[in-house]
């Protein structure tokens, strides 16, 4: 009788031990792929980054300044449907200028604040990057720049 | 061995193995990269745009000059007016201000930053932050053709 009870003792002790480590390893595993996911997420901005840096410096966006966005030219862009998305391999494009939430229409336009160059049809998460916007203020009488964002999502191989 | 001491015994052999297994969760936690070197990618494109804002400050002839210009300004003249007869620095907080608001607004994922502007090694001459943080994660650029640096750091 006594054996018995001393096995039980046992079996009590190596279940509550093999649930302790799982438990462990639960809360280990979380705190793991926590921090494997905020790396990803720097990662893929990072990229955004690069790929919006390099089409911040074409001839055909490029503002007054060095990494600045030419509002015209990407109004100008945005007239050609699209069809510099495949030169540049790009399924979506968009510049914006941060707090103004009107889309540019023949209407609107240079009085709003997203031009959408490269319509993209199911684009998912675009990459994304800041920019100064410029363009000629005829208030000021100067060119004003103001921040600005550039939307893209590439991949088109 | 009596029953007693035996059970004092495995008590004993269980807190060893559980602080053995706490060392090594603690050695693991303390080698992980510290979240205040984190990328922020955003942050640094954040750095690149900012100068080249056009500021709400008129100088030399009713130009609206660059947060760029506005920066150097603040720093070797802080008392020096706009045309509208603010202080330089007081615009240019502003103009910071209202850049990181609209950049990183406040809420579920931007939680608090901590902005400084500071010439090589100086203590900062400009510091703006928000919201009460502990660990941070952000990027550093210098101001084009000086010797100052700008840092965004942010948490959330």
């Amino acid at each position: 009788m006594r054996g018995q009870l001393k096995i039980q003792e046992m079996a009590f002790v190596i279940v509550a031990l093999v649930l302790l480590f799982a438990l462990l390893a639960i809360f280990f595993t979380s705190w793991r792929l926590h921090s494997v996911k905020d790396e990803v997420t720097a990662l893929q901005e990072y990229a955004g980054g690069q790929l919006v840096g390099q089409l911040v410096n074409t001839p055909e966006l490029e503002g007054p300044c060095q990494g600045c966005v030419s509002w015209d030219s990407a109004w100008i862009l945005a007239q050609r449907n699209g069809t510099i998305g495949d030169r540049w391999n790009v399924d979506y494009l968009a510049v914006e200028i941060l707090g103004i939430n009107q889309t540019c229409t023949g209407q609107t336009y240079p009085a709003c604040g997203q031009i959408t160059i490269v319509p993209g049809k199911a684009y998912g998460t675009a990459q994304r990057a800041f920019s100064a916007v410029c363009y000629w203020d005829h208030t000021i009488k100067q060119e004003r720049c103001q921040l600005g964002m550039i939307l893209a999502s590439g991949g088109k191989a | 061995m009596k029953r007693g001491q035996e059970e004092i015994v495995g008590f004993g052999v269980l807190l060893v193995v559980l602080a053995i297994v706490g060392v090594i969760l603690l050695g693991m936690y303390l080698r992980s990269p510290v979240p205040e070197s984190g990328l922020f990618p955003e942050g640094g494109s954040f750095l690149d745009a900012l100068p080249h804002v056009t500021s709400t400050c008129a100088l030399q002839g009713d130009r609206f000059i660059s947060a760029h210009e506005l920066m150097v300004q603040c720093v070797t003249q802080p008392g020096k007016q706009c045309a509208s007869e603010q202080r330089v620095c007081s615009v240019l907080n502003g103009t910071l201000t209202q850049a990181i608001h609209t950049a990183f607004p406040i809420g579920s994922r931007i939680q608090g930053y901590r902005f400084t502007l500071q010439e090589g090694d100086e203590p900062a001459t400009l510091i703006l932050s928000e919201g009460n943080c502990s660990t941070y994660r952000g990027d550093q650029r210098f101001l084009p053709n000086t010797r100052y640096s700008l840092s965004l750091f942010v948490c959330g």
